[in-house]
């Protein structure tokens, strides 16, 4: 596995891994954004396209994501130096299932909002904790 | 017309992040956890 990423990402999984975790995270924002119109609280469009956008661009998140934590898993492990990194994202990860399997049953809709909070923050923290000082030239 | 802008902003934000961080990668491209990849071999020519 570790070597079918390295070859994918020809030797750079670090940076790849870095360009794809920020477009989830800006992704995330704008799905923030979009919920907040969609629930009427931002009257910006209609509620329906928002709704629309904002399960296309969640799709994509969750694809986004899946990949990136494979790719952090194959080639970088569980490091202790790194423990709040892969807790938070192992958090998202559950979150993000949680989410879906409430999506997919049409129960526990009062839900989705704390969720997806939840969920963001998660993908936030999980980004803070390496990508800046990556981006920095620090790791 | 609501549909199509939604989604254009979602495209415009991905674009734009990838522009930014690759651009921010730039100069630390060799600086990669597993010693630079391709940036660092074309140098090694």
């Amino acid at each position: 596995m570790e070597d079918f990423v390295e070859s994918i990402t020809r030797g750079n999984p670090g940076s790849v891994k870095a360009v794809l975790a920020s477009v989830v995270l800006a992704l995330a924002a704008y799905q923030l954004i979009l919920a907040a119109i969609g629930y009427g609280k931002l009257p910006v469009i209609a509620a329906r396209p928002a709704f629309f956008t904002h399960r296309a661009s969640g799709d994509m998140i969750a694809v986004l994501f899946v990949v990136v934590a494979l790719m952090c898993l194959a080639v970088f492990g569980f490091e202790d130096d790194y423990a709040l990194h892969g807790w938070a994202g192992a958090g998202a990860v559950a979150v993000l299932a949680v989410k879906v399997f409430v999506i997919r049953s049409g129960r526990g809709g009062r839900a989705l909002p704390y969720l997806g909070v939840t969920l963001f923050t998660l993908l936030a923290v999980t980004w803070l904790t390496v990508t800046p000082d990556f981006l920095a030239g620090e790791d | 017309m609501q549909f199509a802008g939604s989604i254009a902003v979602a495209i415009a934000i991905i674009a734009v992040t990838i522009a930014l961080v690759t651009a921010k990668l730039g100069p630390n491209a060799e600086d990669d956890h597993h010693g630079g990849g391709d940036r660092q071999e074309q140098e090694n020519r």
